[in-house]
């Protein structure tokens, strides 16, 4: 048992660096989902429960803050929590992100205690 | 346009230490490539308070190191070739998001464009104006303009 989270950025490396983190942070992770952009991370969590969502911003197609809008306008998803994983270091647009309801957010490079941290601080430490 | 060169020299090695683990060192004109080098040529456009760009011109053979080095597996896993290219446009991204900060400070807001590959003509204007740097002991040049 563990934590189940859904990774949504755009470059398969970079979710794969962030597969690596959870490893190197020692996170109990049930589950890892992927999905490329913000429809098909909709897509996935119409069919999967999650924990948490972590999100770049930029993506093509839907981008994070367009997903985060669409979860939190939607009962069902609303209650997830959305952290963003992003290069955009703009203190406008991180205040703009939490009214709009973000958990938390990490700039990239970011380094596994930092992930390990956002997710105790959103989930809780897993017993 | 300055801020930003001058940021991307700072920036630069800084992410690719921390993001893929490889050291850079400038790359003096004697060690410079000749004209014959085929490099991988990647971009990233931004608008907001200033619009540019920025490209990196790396040696095809530090693709697949960068890619092993963030997924933390062996440089001779298939992987490593396929997800190369997909690295170097996300070293690119991290380099000019935390640029934009270094140059204008947290206040603006920019919008990133996705990162692309970039023809290879564009290099010879490109060579002339760039940062070089030895990365893993292979040639890369940074350049920055609009």
């Amino acid at each position: 048992m563990g934590y189940t989270v859904l990774v949504v950025d755009d470059s398969e490396t970079i979710r794969g660096a962030l597969l690596k983190a959870f490893k190197m942070a020692k996170l109990p992770m049930e589950e890892v989902v992927q999905a490329g952009d913000g429809q098909e991370a909709l897509a996935v969590l119409k069919d999967k429960w999650v924990d948490m969502v972590l999100t770049d911003i930029n993506m093509p197609n839907m981008g994070g803050v367009e997903l985060l809008a669409a979860m939190k306008a939607d009962p069902n998803f609303k209650d997830i929590p959305v952290a963003v994983v992003s290069t955009e270091g703009s203190q406008t647009r991180m205040a703009t992100l939490k009214e709009a309801g973000i958990s938390g957010y990490l700039r990239k490079p970011c380094r596994p205690e930092e992930i390990r941290d956002l997710l105790h601080s959103v989930l809780g430490e897993w017993a | 346009m300055n801020e930003m060169a001058e940021a991307m020299a700072i920036v630069a090695p800084r992410i690719l230490e921390e993001s893929a683990y490889v050291f850079s060192e400038p790359l003096d004109g004697p060690d410079e490539p000749s004209d014959d080098w085929r490099p991988v040529g990647v971009q990233l456009r931004w608008e907001g308070p200033s619009n540019g760009a920025m490209r990196i011109w790396a040696d095809p053979a530090l693709l697949p190191v960068l890619a092993a080095n963030m997924l933390g597996i062996e440089e001779d896993d298939p992987v490593c070739a396929s997800k190369g290219l997909d690295a170097i446009k996300e070293t690119l991204n991290m380099i000019v998001g935390n640029c934009l900060t270094e140059a204008w400070g947290p206040g603006p807001v920019f919008h990133l464009n996705i990162p692309e590959t970039v023809a290879p003509e564009l290099f010879g204007d490109d060579r002339a104006e760039g940062i070089w740097q030895a990365i893993e002991g292979r040639p890369v040049l940074f350049w920055c303009g609009t």
